[in-house]
């Protein structure tokens, strides 16, 4: 290996044949006793860690792995005895103090009664970086769609805001009016006052929920009430709904089991479904009626239906429905379905789609509710 | 005249409709509140002079679709409407339609007021206009045939002397029914009485044909 023939016809020909082969491995090869100390190293793992073979013989597990606590050894240790085999991922730092993320795959070996974990360890950091960047391009594709439906909404949320401004405008000035006059009348100006601050209450209120919606796009999840977030979306697609003349029905299940997960993801997913709904009834007969339905308890965890009276899908759409670009609206991107999707499935849930016996859809989002951890 | 003029309002935001009919009453106008068309043209009783502020965007009813009701119905009253989100297309077809003017929400109360008190002047003139042609009407209703028949001539432009040649009179004769006539209504000259009968259509072609 080190350019000099090697010569293998000594006493420990085979261990000399298996060192040489575990040297051309691109793996690193660790042996190591119950005690974390290191016992072999092959080419790959000096090379790796920048120290010499000599010194890495020096070392012990909690040495190269700071994570790696005489606590967490033990636990190592115990499901390598029990399973033989264990993989698991973990962090290594090299000798000039850089970490880096490795996936260990472990198994336990017993040699002249002695006991030893043989790890294959390979340098994962370019596929944890490939994975935070897609993280980080969904999170911004799933803003994007954020943006993109409150640009749809725009018109309806400018309604909702201008309507209380209008009232506190006109109760204004009715009160400057009240105060002007020669004996002012306070009491009735004291009734106006409140009637002004709920009404910039509201706004308020319309305007948080807007930037709650649009404003971050990182993920946090939290334990949270599905009924909760189907209001908000409700009130959210309040006006959309009132212009399309359809009726909507609140089924919610009191109390939902709670369940830890994204509010701004998973409104994004139920407005999505109301939105579809809505826009599937366009030109669809009266009477037109939405039913938003919450269920818990079941085995399917937490779940809310969104269910249409439209035209219903064909075979072709419940196909495609979840496949990017496919559209049936004519200013539809086509993403809405499949992003609601992904954001279900990193919720370790569902996102369904159906047809109704008699009339329109169904589209149900399954979350687990095991995940609400206290 | 002010004091007792009244003003419609029909909007189906409550708050709206609400703090509306306080800015209203607070400039010491009669309102009458509604919160949708169909009970405001159940209710719509006239009450000159009046105007009336309607909400451009409702349930059931639009408030294009409360102009054309109104319309067909003969109310000849200013209307104000007022439009949510600058929905421009309709308040430029509603006002073509005879709306006197569209205000974007939210609108600024001291403006509103002073587009009120105009449609309010308006419904005034246009009520009195109304009266004196009402009145006008029924005295037409008082001239006997012949008296008509001159008068849908002169309305037409003929002299007296082209008058008695069609009519195979004397011109003297001419000259006393038309002094009957414009005595009967009320007229001082050709020009008021050519104005009026123009106003009711009055053609002249048959008796009660206006």
């Amino acid at each position: 290996m080190d350019g000099r023939p090697t010569n293998i016809a000594t006493a420990d020909a085979t261990g000399e044949l298996t060192r040489l082969m575990l040297d051309c491995a691109a793996d690193s090869a660790y042996r190591v006793d119950v005690r974390a100390r290191i016992c072999y190293v092959n080419q790959a793992a000096c090379r790796e860690m920048g120290y010499s073979r000599e010194e890495l013989l020096a070392l012990t597990v909690h040495d190269i792995s700071p994570t790696t606590t005489p606590k967490v050894w033990r636990e190592v240790l115990k499901r390598v005895q029990a399973r033989r085999r264990v993989a698991f991922e973990t962090m290594h730092r090299r000798k000039d103090g850089s970490s880096f993320p490795v996936e260990v795959r472990a198994s336990y070996l017993q040699h002249d009664g002695r006991e030893y974990l043989f790890a294959l360890t390979r340098d994962i950091h370019k596929r944890k970086q490939a994975e935070q960047r897609l993280a980080q391009l969904q999170n911004e594709l799933e803003h994007a769609a954020r943006l993109h439906t409150m640009g749809e909404m725009a018109t309806g949320l400018a309604h909702e805001i201008n309507q209380p401004l209008g009232v506190i405008l006109n109760y204004a000035s009715v009160c400057s009016k009240l105060l002007a006059q020669p004996t002012p009348q306070v009491a009735r100006t004291a009734q106006l006052i409140d009637e002004i601050t709920s009404a910039a209450q509201r706004s308020g209120d319309i305007v948080r929920r807007l930037r709650r919606f649009v404003g971050r796009n990182d993920v946090v999840r939290s334990k949270a009430d599905l009924n909760e977030l189907v209001r908000e979306a409700v009130s959210l697609t309040e006006y959309d709904l009132h212009q399309a003349g359809i009726e909507l029905q609140l089924d919610l299940h009191e109390p939902m089991d709670a369940v830890r997960l994204d509010r701004v993801q998973i409104l994004q997913v139920i407005l999505n479904l109301l939105r579809n709904a809505v826009e599937a009834m366009r030109g669809g007969a009266d009477p037109r009626l939405i039913i938003v339905r919450t269920r818990s308890g079941g085995p399917a965890g937490v779940e809310v239906s969104v269910i249409d009276n439209g035209p219903g899908l064909d075979n072709n759409s419940i196909k495609r429905a979840f496949e990017p670009f496919f559209t049936t609206k004519p200013q539809g991107m086509g993403m809405g379905l499949p992003i609601s999707r992904r954001i279900a499935q990193a919720h370790g849930g569902q996102l369904l789609c159906q047809s109704n016996e008699q009339r329109g859809a169904t589209f149900r989002l399954n979350l687990p509710s095991r995940s609400a951890s206290p | 005249m002010k004091r007792s003029a009244t003003v419609y309002v029909v909007d189906d935001d409550q708050g709206m409709r609400e703090s509306l009919a306080a800015v209203l009453a607070a400039a010491d106008f009669k309102t009458q509140i509604y919160d949708c068309a169909q009970a405001f043209l159940d209710d719509y009783q006239p009450s000159h002079p009046e105007c009336m502020v309607l909400d451009l965007r409702m349930d059931g009813m639009d408030g294009e679709q409360l102009q054309e009701q109104l319309a067909t119905r003969g109310v000849t009253t200013p209307i104000l409407f007022l439009t949510g989100h600058g929905d421009v297309a309709t308040a430029v077809r509603v006002v073509k339609s005879g709306a006197i003017d569209f205000m974007e929400k939210p609108a600024d109360p001291k403006r509103l007021l002073e587009r009120i008190n105009a449609a309010i002047e308006q419904d005034t003139y246009q009520h009195e206009h109304d009266a004196d042609l009402n009145e006008f009407k029924a005295r037409c209703e008082k001239l006997s045939p012949r008296e008509r028949e001159v008068l849908g001539m002169v309305v037409e432009g003929q002299t007296s002397r082209e008058i008695a040649a069609t009519l195979c009179r004397s011109e003297k004769t001419i000259h006393l029914h038309r002094a009957r006539m414009m005595n009967k209504l009320e007229v001082h000259n050709v020009a008021e009485l050519v104005r009026l009968a123009t106003q009711i259509d009055f053609t002249g072609q048959g008796a009660g044909s206006y």
